[in-house]
């Protein structure tokens, strides 16, 4: 499969590649790993003018920094890098579960990066094909249309789907992103960043490049799980995910923070099925009764957008969620 | 009119011999492998980055070949298939491949042999665990998988089964 002319741009530093950007403006596209743009790209979903590779960008963005209050990933860290780290391997294992959950590991090394599983595009069945299958349908409001297909007649939004296994344990970890222009910097929370507009799932300007990834230091009792159920233990997209991150002090949960995957156009964060946990202790019970309420929130969301039926997509949630919940607190009493 | 498409020069270490030619930007590594190199030993499987057939070595690190653009591995060190082989000898990853039966119709064994040698590279003795996690990037429809985790646990000389550190 052959992709479709457009420039290639090598800017050797930061300042020259976000003046680049600032020029080109949407008719470019940022190059990391390539493995989600350049399948679209190929699929005729996107057709860049011109892309800009951040290769020689990758020393200065990649690695983990730990600094007084919290940790700076760089957002060119390689999915290989992160899970290397020790910090992230031994403090924040949902979120090495989520990223050894993305691809395989001969995709992990040097292809996949951080940042770009952050601003892989939202999917759907309907979307996510080669343009001779879309040939028969009426472009979709992701495509500039007027219509939703899994939506139906009185769809008014694109109804596509995050499924970036990393995005979902981001959120759930409460990250935020730092994002770069050549007018300056800003930053924000993974749940600003994700807009929930599958048309443009991401709140990041034509001239803006994402440059880190701001965690929370771990703190103690904190217990982090990434549930994925995918038709496949490698290389599928989630057709459910769920991230949960649960400190627990004194036998009582003083924070439950838990998102859902391939539900949305941003990874769900269920605060409302959540929060009744503050301040209980995390029992089989309580979990399970946060876990029901869960199901209840994302039931609405669920339609026939991906290669599972919604209708079992929709009993699974709590499931997912139970298994993550239940996980999350045996790590945040000292389990692993 | 159409506007001008100018071509770039390509020029990287392929199987430790410099090649410099003029590529269109957008074509990828495979491409060039295979359409201007002739080194057809890398397979177009799906293109679309899933089979993992188009694996080579870009400075030592696998890369799908389909879904990286030449232009990436611009002065690097590029290790396909045809530079497993030295002098005439095939490399012991090929040799074992053969000898446990892990090669039927060969499409995907030029990206499980890529796979395989960076897998050593990195863990001389993998179990039969971080072999299959290995290679579950690569897809094989005739082998079953199990003569292709033989064929690698042979060579760490490791047992299958059996996770050494």
């Amino acid at each position: 499969m052959s992709l479709p002319y457009f420039e290639y741009l090598a800017p050797q530093g930061l300042a020259e590649a976000l003046e680049l950007k600032a020029l080109w403006g949407q008719r470019a596209a940022w190059l990391s790993g390539g493995s989600d743009l350049l399948v679209r790209a190929k699929q005729g979903l996107v057709s860049p003018e011109a892309v800009i590779s951040l290769k020689n960008l990758s020393p200065k963005l990649s690695g983990l920094r730990e600094e007084a209050d919290h940790l700076r990933l760089g957002a060119q860290t390689t999915l290989h890098q992160a899970l290397n780290h020790p910090l992230i391997a031994r403090e924040l294992p949902g979120l090495a579960e989520a990223l050894s959950a993305i691809g395989a590991p001969t995709l992990q090394q040097r292809v996949a990066t951080v940042g770009g599983n952050l601003c892989a595009q939202t999917r759907c069945l309907h979307y996510n094909q080669s343009a001779l299958w879309r040939a028969g349908l009426a472009p979709c409001f992701k495509l500039g249309g007027e219509l939703c297909h899994p939506g139906g007649a009185t769809a008014d939004r694109c109804r596509s789907t995050c499924q970036s296994d990393g995005a979902v344990m981001l959120t759930a970890l409460g990250a935020s992103v730092v994002l770069q222009s050549s007018a300056g910097q800003r930053a924000l929370a993974l749940s600003d960043f994700f807009t929930g507009q599958g048309e443009r799932p991401q709140d990041l300007a034509p001239d803006e490049l994402l440059t880190h990834i701001i965690l929370e230091r771990p703190e103690p009792g904190l217990g982090t799980t990434y549930i994925k159920m995918a038709s496949r233990g490698a290389m599928d997209f989630p057709l459910l995910s769920a991230g949960a991150a649960l400190r627990v002090e004194g036998g009582l949960v003083t924070s439950a923070r838990l998102a859902l995957g391939a539900v949305f156009a941003a990874p769900l964060v269920l605060k409302t099925a959540m929060d009744p946990l503050l301040g209980l202790p995390p029992t089989p019970e309580n979990l399970a009764q946060a876990a029901a309420q869960a199901g209840r929130d994302a039931a609405p969301f669920m339609i026939e957008n991906h290669s599972a039926p919604a209708a079992w997509r929709a009993q699974m949630v709590p499931v997912a969620v139970e298994r993550a919940l239940a996980k999350a607190a045996q790590r945040a009493l000292g389990g692993v | 009119m159409d506007k001008p498409r100018p071509k770039q020069i390509f020029s990287a270490q392929v199987n430790g011999q410099w090649v410099e030619l003029l590529i269109a930007p957008q074509e990828t590594l495979l491409e060039v492998l295979r359409d201007h190199l002739e080194l057809t030993g890398s397979k177009e499987g799906c293109g679309e980055g899933v089979c993992g057939a188009c694996t080579v070595l870009v400075d030592n690190q696998p890369r799908r070949a389909c879904l990286t653009l030449a232009l990436e591995a611009q002065g690097l060190p590029v290790l396909t298939v045809e530079g497993l082989a030295q002098g005439g000898e095939l490399s012991r990853e090929q040799r074992s491949f053969i000898a446990h039966g892990a090669i039927q119709c060969g499409y995907c064994a030029p990206g499980m042999l890529m796979a395989t040698r960076d897998l050593l590279s990195r863990q001389p003795t993998p179990g039969e665990e971080a072999i299959r996690r290995q290679i579950s990037g690569h897809v094989c429809r005739c082998t079953g998988y199990a003569k292709i985790v033989e064929a690698v646990a042979a060579l760490g000389q490791a047992s299958p089964g059996e996770d050494r550190p």
